[in-house]
């Protein structure tokens, strides 16, 4: 009896261990993606050569800035689909202003940037009032969600391309297409001609999501958006502004659209409008395999980030084994399935355990 | 007070409530707007009225109206199905590339192609029933694999079914058009009568019911909820199915573009068509006026002759409008529910 006792003990140790370690919440999805990585490596070596991962983080951080707000969406209990076509209103709206007004006059002068700024700002501001309508129709006016964002979707692309006739914007300002653009980076190591680096918009999505991760763990409004999210009623009895937290979701989330769309515009030297088009199925995509539940309340930023990586590093690395590219979309669409099943298995698994 | 307030319910417009306990419809209300609707497309454009125009928007309409009466099923029973274009397309390829490139005989290639999509429809609706996974996503996911698949299968470039043996044949099917109306338009209009017999006088359609409108107290009063969900989805995949050999007999040609935004479509005219967005509420009906009202809509903006990315402008508009009554109605039957 006694030496059973001890065997109980020293198993109940080593299995709390070994839960505390599995209980990560996103370790159940690292394993088979280091396994996929690596395959990939020993396919085809360079998949994991500097110019292949730094092309990646850059394309990834494009999407991860608008995974981050679309996870304080859908953390709140909503979803927002509209989040392609923001980008690229962003884009294309940015650089019209940058263009059309010359900078405040300012064009190829020293102060350029103060006018490039300046336009990025209003840019975020007007792109803040889709999401103040997208946020009114779903939260004000009680519409479904889905079918409010689709149609949003549709409405932003269908004006922008209206308007641009398909035209990109071209050229823009050099500070914008230079400094923020091509040549804003960390270097670190130089091939042939090119340098490779840390790009801006990979700094800036690390940064977004240290913040938002913390402020998601630390501070009042993240445990409303969580509250939100898990059940809204007893969020509301408790006394949190729902509304208040929904529609700051819904914001936050056409601004950081705008923001990557933007950067995206900087990058590609020209206010291209068919940006952002198809980005909203990949975010989500990556959301969903960082454990965001798309019921609400459940998930991280630190989940969102591998799931950006994943999504990311896995379509590129199917190309670069040699997958045909048009099965990209097919590649994405098993990945999608295989991290829901994996996440309500991982759910399943919690609530038993 | 009680009693004028019974007063006035039954003096309800008695003309309407004939027609509504007449065909056990709903939606009397709803043509009053398409009627609006046509007068404005008159107004606009008095070509319109013209016998080959309407032919026009008869054979549109029966063709992603197939795919809306499955999107509607679905619909009834609480799920969605984002897919339903990018499948048309899978299928369309598959069956070009069956009936020539890997020269199956034409019947084969029709039974293959329907069993395509059931299949595909199908997977879709296990992974929503059985695995519970959330049917936006599961049907994205396969929105993504059938588009993916059918790029690949054409290697993004359209296939021609003239070389298949039979394809005249078949050809020549679809361009009949009996009465100027082609015939799909008829056999569409035939199937949204069935359908509507089978929602409103089947036992199996009142389960659809009782589903869409509250699964767990379904479940309870001992219902298949799990075996309902599923069989829509299943059946959507048939009509979806039809929807593309149709397409293909009339277009001649496999485009791996073909059903974009149909799925959209069909969920913006099954709201418009008063089946309620979260189940459980509408009938068939509903959804033939809301394919209606949007095919008018589309045709009158085609008239226009307005930029399609206005087009596209304009739909998203509508789809808002359309749920914003959606909300209403079902406001007003329980109650300010959030």
């Amino acid at each position: 009896m006694i030496s059973e006792k001890n065997n109980n003990h020293i198993s109940k140790n080593f299995s709390s261990i070994s839960k505390k370690i599995f209980s990560f919440q996103e370790i159940g999805i690292l394993i088979p993606f280091i396994l996929l990585i690596l395959m990939f490596y020993l396919i085809n070596h360079a998949f994991l050569s500097a110019a292949s991962v730094f092309s990646v983080l850059k394309v990834l951080a494009f999407y991860g800035i608008v995974g981050v707000g679309e996870t304080l969406v859908i953390l709140g209990g909503d979803i927002d689909i509209s989040v392609g076509s923001v980008a690229g209103f962003g884009a294309v709206f940015s650089t019209f202003l940058m263009m059309k007004f010359s900078c405040f006059g300012l064009l190829n002068t020293s102060y350029e940037w103060v006018g490039v700024i300046g336009f990025m700002i209003i840019t975020l501001v007007v792109c803040s009032l889709i999401g103040f309508l997208n946020a009114f129709l779903i939260v004000d006016m009680k519409m479904n969600a889905f079918i409010v964002t689709i149609a949003t979707l549709w409405i932003v692309r269908g004006a922008v391309m209206v308007v641009t006739n398909g035209n990109p914007i071209y050229p823009l300002p050099s500070f914008f297409m230079d400094t923020i653009g091509t040549n804003a980076q960390i270097p670190i190591t130089k091939i042939g001609n090119d340098v490779i680096g840390i790009s801006l918009p990979f700094i800036l999505f690390i940064l977004i999501v240290a913040v938002f991760e913390i402020l998601l763990r630390r501070s009042k409004w993240g445990r409303n958006i969580y509250a939100t999210g898990s059940n809204r009623e007893v969020a509301k009895i408790a006394g949190i502004n729902t509304r208040k937290v929904r529609y700051m979701n819904f914001i936050i989330l056409s601004m950081l659209a705008s923001l990557s769309g933007m950067l995206v515009a900087a990058f590609t030297r020209q206010g291209y409008p068919p940006i952002g088009d198809g980005w909203e199925m990949i975010i989500i995509a990556g959301c969903a395999i960082g454990g965001i539940s798309l019921a609400g309340g459940y998930g991280s930023m630190i989940g969102t980030l591998i799931g950006v990586f994943i999504m990311n590093f896995v379509t590129t690395g199917l190309v670069m084994v040699g997958i045909n590219t048009f099965l990209q979309q097919t590649a994405q669409g098993i990945i999608i399935l295989l991290a829901v099943y994996i996440d309500i298995f991982r759910r399943n698994r919690k609530v038993l355990s | 007070m009680l009693d004028s307030k019974l007063k006035n319910v039954k003096t309800e417009n008695a003309g309407l409530r004939i027609i509504k306990k007449a065909f056990n419809i709903q939606e009397v209300n709803i043509i009053i707007p398409v009627i609006v609707l046509i007068v404005i497309a008159v107004i606009l454009n008095p070509m319109f009225l013209n016998l080959d125009n309407l032919a026009v928007i008869g054979k549109r309409m029966s063709m992603w109206g197939l795919v809306a009466i499955g999107e509607g099923l679905i619909i009834l029973t609480g799920n969605f199905d984002i897919s339903v274009g990018a499948m048309v397309a899978f299928d369309c390829v598959f069956f070009a590339v069956a009936a020539t490139t890997w020269h199956l005989p034409l019947v084969i290639a029709i039974v293959l192609a329907i069993l395509l999509t059931v299949t595909l429809s199908t997977i879709s609706g296990l992974l929503v029933v059985k695995l519970k996974i959330n049917s936006f996503l599961t049907t994205i996911a396969m929105l993504f694999i059938c588009k993916g698949l059918s790029k690949t299968m054409t290697n993004a470039r359209p296939v021609l079914i003239a070389p298949a043996q039979g394809s005249d044949l078949l050809l020549h099917f679809g361009q009949q058009e009996p009465l100027k109306m082609s015939w799909t338009f008829f056999f569409f209009i035939g199937l949204i009568i069935i359908f509507q017999i089978i929602l409103k006088k089947t036992v199996y359609g009142r389960y659809i019911y009782a589903t869409g409108d509250n699964s767990n107290v379904a479940k309870l009063a001992g219902i298949n909820t799990d075996f309902i969900k599923l069989s829509v989805f299943i059946i959507s995949g048939f009509l979806i199915g039809l929807a593309s050999i149709v397409l293909i007999s009339k277009e001649a040609v496999a485009n791996a573009n073909y059903g974009t935004g149909w799925e959209l479509q069909a969920i913006a005219a099954v709201a418009i068509g008063g089946i309620s967005l979260a189940g459980g509420a509408g009938s068939m009906i509903g959804v033939l006026i809301g394919i209606f009202m949007m095919q008018i809509m589309t045709n009158i903006l085609i008239l226009l002759q307005i930029n399609l990315n206005m087009q596209s402008v304009v739909l998203g508009v509508v789809m808002i409008l359309a749920t914003i009554l959606d909300v209403r109605r079902r406001r007003k039957i329980l109650g300010n529910i959030d």
